[in-house]
């Protein structure tokens, strides 16, 4: 393929990435700027932010290839991802920003007034978010493969790289300008590309259409039991997003409970949008390169297409901005996954507390899951990021949601459910990567575990806590008023313009529109 | 000080600006409080019901019942248009409305409270 091209996509992203995150470097001062961007960050800016960290690899490259490879049924992965952000929306985004805590174990400890549960809560953040992390590197490793010819290994240490050099030198702040940027250029990586390929097949008489768009290339679809797999996506997609760490960390830096949810509603608009394109891209690889999906790298399909129907200069530099698009879904995601990880290692794991300790904790966390890269045989990249959800789905859903909602959750109850959800997913998760068992139901269990771990998670936790009332936390009541009590007025201490917010916050709609 | 202003209820005496001590809420106002919280779960589970209802039946539906999956719309088949598009929109104003459900239920909760109805202008 166009190896210099794609070299150049690449490294403009890299740097892009690097100068964005640099603007930021400047801003950077307190351990609070660290973390949460000092909550002063705005709607339109903090939704672009949120949905450039959550259009991961698995968004820009993953679904095309399922599509390609499976054909619509795989078109619930992009309604999932989004519907997720409403369900997180309507149950948790408001009360979860007016706990004012930084993280999900900040959340579990301030609500339940439990170390053991923080830690609980601490470690499954770190596993979910070295889960999720894999398979950006890996999705990283194949794209600079296809683009030049670079061995498996050099996409997962450039992403690596940058993401520790970035997070490391300005936290949250920095990135949440690096991901706006990199929303706007994964929707142009995609959007523009796709205009030229729909009008070349155009050109070539609209070939294909309904036949080709309904065969199963490789058939099997999601396995032996489609429709329990379907539900199995569902339950995991709907609640896992509230439970993915780097997705709650960004709830923090909206400056209040309905900046919060107006946030979400953005969101779901920009996400939305974003998802309308890669089911085009997987349709037409499914008439212009069906090979792919037989020869085991149908994740390229995206990358390839400019090529296949385009072809030289002009195909070349498409291709290279499709490169560059999936090098910001990398890019964007692992800041987000790192800043969530390292926090957590910084504020629980690692001895000493302030802005040192985080920059430690930020190569750990991108340490460790780039090791089991270079290690690890590849995974397919939508698999594991379909397991990540479901070990949040069954840990961290739960918790937030009876925490949140239930005034008789005590922290065995909450620890209990955690370990029995999130422990039984990540069984599943664990037995599914060592490829055990191979075949009927009990793949299908292991699979898509979301459909019986959810419930054992609010069962166990809901049980535990009934046979423990006597425990339930002195300050729950004054913790139910902080989640739930409206802002009198937006609290804008740091308001550099000293206007409230309120009045700059534009009518949910209108700001949706933009 | 916009924020003594803030925190000078007179309804609550426990609410201040972030990071001030939490007192345990009087009587009166956990009972408003919890009447909020039962409205904005209602709210919640309102919407959880209309995104889950039509998307949770759409799987058993074409997978059971033969003369949904073999619909066809502008030539292809029906899945299509349905997850490719049609939900987006549908989730989107499922979202637009609770949030104006939402604020409305806070808006009620703090009018029984005039001091902070709206803050200081």
């Amino acid at each position: 393929m166009s190896g210099a091209y794609g070299g150049v996509a690449v490294a403009a992203v890299a740097l892009a990435t690097v100068l964005v995150g640099a603007l930021g470097l400047r801003v950077s001062r307190t351990t609070d700027d660290f973390y949460v961007a000092s909550r002063t960050v705005r709607p339109g800016l903090n939704a672009a932010a949120i949905s450039g960290e959550y259009l991961s690899a698995a968004s820009f490259l993953g679904i095309a290839g399922l599509v390609l490879a499976h054909g619509a049924d795989m078109l619930w992965y992009p309604v999932g991802y989004t519907a997720g952000y409403l369900v997180l929306l309507v149950l948790v985004a408001a009360p979860l920003r007016r706990s004012g805590a930084y993280t999900l174990p900040d959340f579990a400890q301030d609500r339940l007034e439990s170390v053991t549960v923080r830690r609980i809560a601490a470690v499954l953040v770190v596993g979910i978010g070295w889960l999720y992390l894999l398979p950006q590197l890996q999705g990283a490793g194949l794209t600079l493969r296809t683009a030049t010819g670079a061995p498996r290994w050099a996409g997962g240490a450039v992403v690596s790289v940058v993401v520790a050099a970035d997070v490391a030198a300005g936290g949250m702040r920095s990135i949440t300008l690096v991901q706006a940027f990199q929303y706007w250029l994964k929707l142009t990586a995609l959007l523009v590309p796709v205009v030229f390929l729909l009008l070349v097949w155009h050109g070539d008489g609209s070939p294909g259409g309904p036949a080709a768009v309904h065969a199963t290339v490789t058939g099997g679809g999601t396995g032996p039991h489609p429709l329990y797999a379907t539900y199995g996506l569902i339950l995991a997609t709907f609640l896992g997003a509230m439970g993915l760490p780097h997705v709650v960390v960004r709830f923090y830096t909206s400056p209040h409970g309905r900046a919060a949810r107006r946030t979400t509603l953005v969101v779901l608009v920009l996400v939305g949008a974003f998802y309308l394109l890669p089911p085009l891209y997987g349709a037409l690889a499914r008439v212009y390169a069906p090979d792919l999906a037989a020869t085991g790298d149908p994740d390229a399909a995206v990358l390839v297409l400019p090529e296949r129907m385009i072809g030289g200069t002009g195909g070349g530099l498409l291709g290279a901005l499709l490169v560059g698009g999936a090098f910001a879904a990398f890019l964007s995601t692992s800041c987000g996954l790192t800043v969530s990880t390292a926090g957590v290692l910084a504020q629980d794991v690692l001895p000493s507390v302030g802005v040192r300790s985080f920059r430690w904790a930020t190569l750990l966390a991108v340490a460790a899951p780039a090791a089991l890269t270079l290690s690890a045989a590849g995974l397919p990249v939508a698999d594991t990021v379909g397991l990540a959800f479901a070990v949040a789905a069954s840990s961290f859903c739960p918790l937030l949601l009876l925490g949140i909602w239930w005034r008789g959750l005590t922290p065995p109850g909450a620890a209990a459910g955690m370990l029995a959800g999130g422990g039984l997913a990540l069984g599943a998760v664990a037995a599914t990567i060592a490829g055990w068992p191979r075949h009927g139901w009990p793949q299908a269990l292991m699979a898509w575990p979301a459909v019986w771990s959810v419930p054992v998670g609010f069962v166990t936790m809901i049980a535990v806590s009934l046979a423990t009332r006597g425990a339930i936390p002195p300050g729950t009541t004054a913790a139910m008023h902080r989640l739930h009590r409206p802002e009198p007025v937006p609290p804008t201490p740091r308001d550099p313009a000293g206007v409230p917010r309120a009045a700059r916050v534009p009518r949910p709609w209108r700001g949706a529109g933009r | 000080m916009r924020r003594e202003v803030v925190t000078g209820g007179r309804c609550d005496p426990s609410r201040g600006a972030a990071g001030a001590t939490d007192t345990e809420p009087s009587t009166r106002d956990d009972a408003r409080l919890r009447a909020l919280v039962r409205a904005q779960l209602r709210a919640a589970l309102t919407a959880v019901a209309a995104l889950a209802v039509p998307l949770g039946a759409l799987p058993l539906l074409l997978d059971r019942v033969p003369a949904v999956s073999r619909t066809r719309i502008g030539g292809v088949g029906v899945t299509w248009p349905l997850l490719g598009v049609a939900g987006y929109p549908l989730m989107y104003l499922i979202g637009r409305w609770y949030v104006t459900r939402a604020e409305a239920n806070e808006a009620r909760y703090q009018g029984g409270c005039p001091d902070q109805e709206d803050g200081p202008r």
